[in-house]
């Protein structure tokens, strides 16, 4: 079992002078009679990447969907949900984002400009163009206009090596990936979080999209934080890491200071809950 | 998953209920910000395409009408009321009912099933991650069209099944086109083409709602798709023939 009583001490395990966009306090989202995702206290790093990392069904996309606030669906919302998430963007006032509606969300446009998220299953529109599949969502929140979002979508097409041209039912995974990308990153969000972003890709698409990532994560104004499996992703993106077990924080740091977590939890061999006894003792 | 006591049943339809009230406002209070364009496409997918369906449909149903009234009004003595009778059920009941009908057929499965991908595949997700206004967007539009379709088609269905009445009444019963035509009109009040489009647009509202809310529920995969289009069509249909009972008795206590 993971020693939760020790979970907070190192949860909140920030580098020295660094603040927190993501301060999260209590949270509990109670999701079945066996899964309950359950965060004291975590603290995510500003203008850093932070890596969810955990195994499967551990909570890790569960927390980064409430972190971007998608979680639910168009009626369901979130039942037996408490707690706090403080969302601290430089130079605007914390916003506690569990107390926002739907339509505080949506009229204040935090999501797309303020949080880009990027799905697992990437949520293209196949109805429209690669253009149009980044145009049509900056149309839409108002945050650009007809010529200019078009403009805007082939500078991010560019950017992630998309043909502007191709149709979005004849795209790879990889270059699906990749139109996603280009889609939250053309709002410019503060924040981008990604849902397994490199999963399911072939070797070469792998390598192009995680060069694109490490590109994206050298703006030291963008936080990112990533969910994925992968130890070269967190090897070259990371620089916090989190570790995930049965919806508890079991461990979290600094990547350097998680070295040994790390190198532990991807032999395989040491399940996560074990590893926060090794780090606490 | 929860039991299926009485409690959870009628828990379960007071939050059917509530979804459906949610559709319904989010078409009315996002109708000033809809596109015209929006509408218009939706128009031409959801309706104006089942024309020939509901054209040909309406047609034979007028036909038929016509027949079945002679048949039993020689038998009464009084095949001159023919056009009458045949003309006033057809405007204020067959010409809605059968249209509503197609139209959950069409136009609900329609709906239900692409807002159903459209959950499914997660663009209804994405959508709200990028704030993406889900009511703007999917919702105003489909509704409206819907709403408006139906209308549209029922008065099509109108004169199309006229048309057919006035056809085998000149052909099989001997009645002039002409004298057909007046005897129609001179039946006709506009009590009773008020009575037909009320009742269409209330099933129009009800095949919309119902279409909009099962397509945009959570689903987990393609089977829970299919059911929830099933249940649209199914739930349309079902309340288009129960409503209509409600739609009469409250529609003749104010026209007559």
């Amino acid at each position: 079992m993971i020693p939760v009583d020790h979970v907070a001490q190192i949860a909140s395990s920030l580098g020295a002078g660094q603040s927190a966009v993501y301060r999260i306090v209590d949270l509990r989202w109670r999701l079945g009679p066996t899964f309950t995702l359950s965060v004291p206290q975590l603290s995510l790093p500003r203008g850093k990447t932070t890596a969810l990392l955990g195994r499967s069904a551990s909570g890790k996309s569960t927390l980064l969907s409430l972190l971007g606030r998608v979680e639910g669906s168009y009626f369901e919302r979130a039942d037996n949900l408490s707690g706090e998430i403080w969302l601290e963007r430089a130079g605007r006032n914390a916003i506690e984002l569990l107390s926002q509606t739907e339509r505080q969300l949506l009229t204040a446009r935090l999501r797309g400009p303020g949080i880009g998220f990027v799905f697992q299953r990437e949520g293209l529109f196949p109805g429209r163009s690669t253009v149009g599949n980044i145009s049509w969502p900056l149309q839409a929140c108002k945050v650009a206009s007809g010529q200019e979002a078009d403009a805007l979508a082939r500078r991010h097409l560019e950017r992630v090596g998309l043909n502007p041209d191709k149709d979005v039912s004849t795209l790879s995974g990889g270059e699906r990936k990749r139109l996603a990308l280009a889609r939250a990153l053309a709002f410019e969000p503060e924040v981008l979080l990604l849902d397994e972003p490199l999963t399911g890709l072939d070797p070469e698409a792998l390598g192009g999209l995680l060069d694109l990532l490490a590109s994206v994560a050298e703006d030291d104004a963008r936080t990112i934080v990533i969910v994925t499996h992968q130890e070269q992703d967190v090897r070259r993106l990371a620089d916090h890491v989190v570790f995930m077990d049965a919806g508890q924080v079991a461990a979290a740091g600094t990547r350097e200071a998680m070295d040994q977590v790390l190198t532990d939890f991807f032999a395989g061999d040491v399940p996560v809950s074990q590893l926060v006894s090794q780090e606490l003792t | 998953m929860a039991l299926a006591t009485p409690a959870n049943k009628v828990a379960e339809l007071g939050r059917e209920v509530r979804y459906l009230g949610r559709v319904l406002g989010a078409a009315f209070r996002t109708l000033p910000r809809m596109r015209a364009r929006d509408f218009w496409e939706q128009l031409g997918t959801l309706a104006l395409s089942a024309l020939p369906l509901i054209g040909i449909a309406a047609l034979f149903a007028g036909m038929v009408i016509a027949l079945n009234a002679s048949l039993q009004l020689s038998r009464l003595g009084m095949s001159h009321l023919v056009a009458e009778i045949g003309s006033v059920s057809l405007v204020r009941e067959l010409a809605p009912i059968f249209t509503a009908l197609l139209m959950a057929g069409k136009a609900g499965a329609g709906l239900a099933s692409e807002l159903g991908m459209v959950t499914l595949s997660g663009q209804a997700q994405a959508m709200r991650a990028m704030s993406v206004d889900v009511d703007r967007e999917l919702i105003a539009p489909r509704v409206w069209a819907c709403i408006v379709g139906t209308l549209l088609m029922t008065i099509a269905a109108m004169f199309l099944g006229l048309l057919g009445g006035l056809i085998l009444g000149s052909a099989k019963l001997g009645i002039s086109p002409v004298h057909y035509l007046n005897l129609s009109i001179a039946s006709l009040d506009p009590s009773d083409f008020a009575c037909g489009l009320i009742k269409a647009a209330g099933f129009g509202t009800i095949i919309a709602c119902l279409g909009v809310t099962y397509g945009l529920k959570a689903k987990a995969d393609a089977g829970v798709l299919g059911r929830h289009t099933m249940s649209a069509v199914v739930l349309s249909s079902f309340l288009v023939l129960v409503c209509d009972h409600i739609f009469n008795t409250l529609i003749i206590a104010v026209l007559g």
